[in-house]
């Protein structure tokens, strides 16, 4: 994932740009592959396109519909037209055909009316005006049958006939009509010369010619008729096979349509989906090419519809991000400086100097080096407050280790002036050997008295100082080791993404030295108040001596009073050493007492300091390490941040050359 | 949109699966569309009686077309057996109503009162001219119906000096009742009268054909075409009323002694007969009717006849024939 992010930032700025170049190519050849037209579809929006589509793939469904209902109903009329026709002509025809037969009864009947005994020439002149009536009637109406109703006067009806492959059936028609007419005129012929036999009263002709040529010509003229009934009536079966050659090619035709319709209304469906798809697919492409690492990929940008919108944001999205993933960049980069720069003040630290101060920035780790500046500041406060308690402390010591040494040499010189003396006085006076003893024995005791103190004070001087001193000193060096170790944390590798883990480790071990240095603090605190409360002791073991001393050295001057006449020589130097052990007694008693003061006061101020510092150190642990930015209002911090600002974009500039380029690439930004 | 729902994982295969399944789906729906619309017409088609042999009888005039029209179909259709026998018109009518034959040649119409089947259907073949033949020896070139007349029906001509000719005894030859060329003789030719004169036995052109041409001052009619299809020398035709037996004359209605050659059958059901007819009427055939001597349909123009027809009629008759109208304009020429 990492290795495939670098590789496109690994490319050079010129690689870019020919893979640009090559992005800049495809538009332009698809749009070139594409008619004028599509690039017109294009440019509508996918609704109007879909709703084109759809009325045009309706339109051809109704227009087909419609051409095929035409179809049909345009068969069945003129199937309905023939019908009629047909119809109408038969019935004329039956007509035609009684005609005939009414002809020959009124022949017949003109026959047997003139055979009668009177012919009654009333009856016969009806019987002549129907025969000539009908005759008309029957001329006329196969004239008109001829004319209007025969087929070949009816082109929609030939048309008909040839869809049934019965196209010859019209000369048939012809023919059977012409053979009526021709035996209807050898007919008509026959009647006209039997009437005319009639009117010329020749009977008996007339009679022979009715029965000889009105007959069988009568017959034949009905026989031909018939046939053309027959005929007609044969016509329908030829309309109904018509009828089924047209529906087979209805048939065939709505077929061919349907299908006609179908690769139309496909055609359609596929030129708008494939304006559609194909460009879906090209932004498809590009997006699994992105998925799979190839940040460089851009979709080529066609028409103005929806998918062109889609491919524009496609784009731009890709070039926010490609800012983003560079913006992340720098900014890890930048929190490996600051934290490779904290580690090397902690390393500083760790080698014991606690003037440090580490760039201080916005982000974690800047925060973190506050903290660390923040705690190192105040270390550094408490232990030169510790050390300046100390020299103070030390230079106690040493002018009590002075008053003392003065103080012992004061007693030595007195203890020798009392034994010189008390040599003295045992030889002239040895007559008071109780009061010398006693007074020996009070020297004595005062001896060891001001010995006791001495070693008392020597105890508290050489012991307590020196063991208190030690302590102090034992417990910086665990601060400092504390120190040390907090400066030996694990160092920081380089690999930004763990920063805050490693923060996190950071923040643990710090605490936890912190623990370590709170429990050297407390130890301290504790021992302070032991070695207090022992050199209370002491002190306090030192007044009574004193007042002990005080009170021997009273009763000594008062015993010495008994002794002054004897001995006022010896006496006076005797009572100006002890009048000087005295003075010096009450002054290093009244400094012993300043001292004791003074140490309990350094004890108390080193307590509140340590009080003070565990009570910061205690506020700081429960401050959330992020809400440290009240520390940026501190001039100081507000300095180092100021430093951190100014450090950042140097450490910007040694960015990888990639990334300049791409930053510094104007088309690239969105 | 299936294939977006089944394919979502295979990505790389998604377009390669593309076209066949959309051929399959394109060609299936056009086969559903194609299954139901003839599922909707479902024709049915009678499938007839498989007739192999057709049997005709009837006119003699016919005969040599119908001869030769059999012979060439039954080359064009191995496994078909018709057969053709002559024994005059009537026969066939007869024979056909009778269901003795399948078709009925005749060169006259079947009298409604004889033949009352309304199955009996007629098939115009061809028109078939006549022509009056008569010995080698004669050599009047026309006679004029009255003539005629006289010579068959009235009897008053009986010498051909009367007429023109040699002085020899008329011999009329007369054919038998069965004969469909008699029929016709007597209704255009004789208007109704009947004949009298040497009486054939048998019904058969040939036979006319043979006796006119070995009896000294015979005369007789014959159909043309067996006249074109025999070549004997001892007869002749001649003209009536001055025009000779053309399709010229026979159209403009000058000559009138001709008939349609009538092929009856009952009802035209089976597949065979049918062929045959329309085999009759085909221009194959039709050639052949030419060459025979007979008139092909299609060169008969009726529209020429019904008028001509009229004006070939005697004034008085014309005078009866039409409505009260055309009378009153005849009358005004007159």
């Amino acid at each position: 994932m990492k290795s495939n992010n670098k590789l496109p930032l690994q490319q050079s700025p010129a690689s870019v740009q020919t893979t640009t170049a090559k992005q800049g190519e495809n538009p332009i050849r698809i749009r070139s592959k594409r008619s004028p037209h599509g690039n017109l579809l294009i440019n509508l929006p996918i609704g109007t396109r879909l709703t084109l589509g759809f009325i045009a793939a309706a339109l051809i469904a109704a227009i087909v519909a419609g051409a095929i209902g035409v179809q049909h109903a345009q068969a069945l009329s003129s199937q309905n037209s023939f019908y009629q026709n047909l119809l109408q002509a038969n019935t004329g025809l039956n007509t035609g055909a009684q005609y005939l037969e009414l002809m020959t009864t009124e022949t017949q009947a003109i026959t047997t009316t003139e055979n009668t005994q009177i012919p009654s020439q009333e009856t016969l002149q009806t019987d002549t005006g129907a025969v000539k009536n009908l005759s008309s009637r029957y001329d006329s109406l196969l004239t008109t049958f001829a004319q209007t109703e025969a087929l070949n006067k009816h082109t929609d009806e030939i048309n008909l006939l040839k869809e049934g492959n019965h196209e010859n059936q019209v000369q048939q028609q012809q023919t059977l009509i012409s053979s009526t007419s021709r035996t209807w005129h050898l007919y008509q012929s026959a009647v006209q010369q039997f009437l005319q036999e009639i009117q010329k009263g020749q009977i008996a002709t007339a009679t022979a010619l009715e029965k000889a040529q009105l007959e069988p010509t009568n017959s034949d003229a009905q026989s031909a008729l018939r046939s053309l009934i027959q005929f007609n009536v044969r016509l329908s079966n030829s309309v109904s096979d018509a009828t089924n050659v047209e529906q087979k090619n209805q048939i065939i035709s709505t077929i061919l349509w349907s299908i006609v319709a179908f690769i139309l209304i496909i055609l359609i469906g596929w030129f708008i989906s494939g304006t559609i798809i194909r460009r879906l697919q090209m932004l498809r492409q590009v997006t699994m090419a992105v998925e799979q690492g190839q940040l460089n990929q851009r979709v080529s940008v066609i028409g103005r519809d929806e998918i062109a919108d889609v491919s524009g944001s496609v784009n731009a999205m890709l070039d926010a991000i490609i800012t983003l993933v560079d913006e992340t960049r720098h900014q890890r980069d930048a929190l490996t400086n600051a934290a490779e720069h904290l580690f090397s003040d902690m390393r500083i630290v760790s080698a014991g100097d606690l003037r440090i101060n580490a760039p201080v920035s916005n982000d974690p780790i800047g925060m973190l080096a506050n903290a660390f500046n923040f705690t190192v500041g105040r270390f550094r406060r408490f232990v030169q407050r510790t050390k300046a308690i100390a020299e103070q402390l030390d230079a106690i010591a040493h002018r009590e280790v002075e008053h003392s040494e003065a103080f012992s040499q004061a007693l030595i010189n007195s203890h020798l002036m009392t034994q010189s003396n008390s040599e003295i006085a045992t030889i002239p006076s040895a007559r008071e050997p109780c009061r010398r003893f006693s007074g020996e024995l009070a020297n004595d005791r005062l001896e060891t008295q001001i010995q006791q103190i001495k070693d008392y004070l020597q105890q508290v001087s050489n012991t307590g100082f020196k063991q208190y001193y030690q302590t102090i000193r034992t417990t910086h060096e665990k601060i400092i080791a504390s120190c040390e170790r907090i400066s030996r944390l694990p160092l920081y590798n380089g690999s930004g993404t763990t920063n805050t883990i490693r923060n996190e480790e950071i923040r643990i071990k710090y605490t936890q030295e912190r623990q370590t240095l709170e429990n050297a603090l407390s130890a301290l605190i504790s021992e302070t108040q032991h070695f207090h409360q022992q050199t209370d002791n002491t002190f306090q073991t030192v007044d009574k001596d004193l007042g002990q001393l005080t009170l021997a050295a009273r009763s000594a001057r008062a015993g010495d009073y008994v002794d002054t006449a004897t001995q006022i020589g010896t006496a006076r130097i005797t009572r100006e050493a002890v009048t000087e052990v005295a003075r010096l007694s009450s002054s290093y008693v009244n400094d012993i007492n300043t001292l004791a003061h003074q140490l309990s006061a350094i004890a108390r101020e080193l307590r509140t300091s340590i009080i003070s510092f565990q009570f910061d150190a205690l506020e700081n642990s429960e401050v959330n390490p992020l809400d440290y930015k009240v520390g940026n209002s501190q001039p100081g911090t507000i300095g180092t941040f100021r430093i951190a600002g100014e450090i950042n974009p140097h450490s910007g500039n040694t960015m990888p050359p990639r990334r300049n380029a791409f930053a510094s690439n104007p088309e690239l930004r969105p | 949109m299936l294939m977006c729902l089944s394919n979502k994982t295979h990505k790389a295969q998604f377009k390669q699966h593309t076209h066949p399944l959309s051929t399959v789906l394109f060609f299936l729906l056009c086969l559903l569309i194609i299954s139901s619309i003839t599922g909707c017409t479902t024709t049915t088609s009678t499938t007839s009686t498989q007739q192999t042999s057709l049997n005709i009888s009837g006119s003699t005039a016919l005969q040599p077309l119908v001869q030769k029209a059999a012979s060439t179909y039954m080359q064009q259709h191995p496994g078909t057996k018709i057969v053709v026998n002559g024994g005059g018109s009537k026969t066939g009518l007869q024979n056909v109503v009778n269901h003795a034959s399948d078709v009925g040649d005749s060169d006259i119409y079947a009298d409604p009162a004889l033949y009352p089947d309304p199955t009996l259907t007629d098939h115009i073949v061809c028109v078939i001219p006549f022509a009056m033949i008569v010995n080698a020896q004669i050599n009047v070139p026309t006679l004029t119906t009255q003539q005629i007349q006289d010579i068959f029906g009235t009897g008053t001509i009986t010498n051909w000096s009367q007429v023109g000719g040699p002085d020899l005894t008329i011999v009329p030859v007369v054919r038998p009742a069965t004969s469909g060329t008699r029929d016709t003789f007597r209704k255009y030719i004789l208007g109704g009268l009947d004949e009298r004169g040497k009486l054939l036995s048998q019904d058969s052109s040939t036979a006319v054909l043979d006796t006119v041409a070995h009896t000294p001052g015979a005369i007789g009619y014959i159909g043309l075409s067996v006249m074109n299809s025999n070549t004997t020398s001892g007869a002749h035709t001649i003209a009536i009323d001055n025009h000779q037996p053309t399709l010229q004359n026979i159209i403009s209605g000058q000559y009138n002694f001709w008939s349609y050659e009538h092929m009856y059958t009952m009802g035209d059901d089976t597949s065979l007969l049918s062929s045959f007819l329309e085999y009759m009427l085909s221009t194959q055939v039709q050639q052949q009717a030419k060459n025979l001597g007979y008139i092909p349909i299609n060169e008969m123009n009726l529209s020429q006849i019904v008028p001509q027809s009229r004006e070939n009629m005697p004034q008085s008759q014309l005078a009866l024939s039409l409505s009260q109208a055309n009378e009153e304009h005849t009358r005004e020429e007159q």
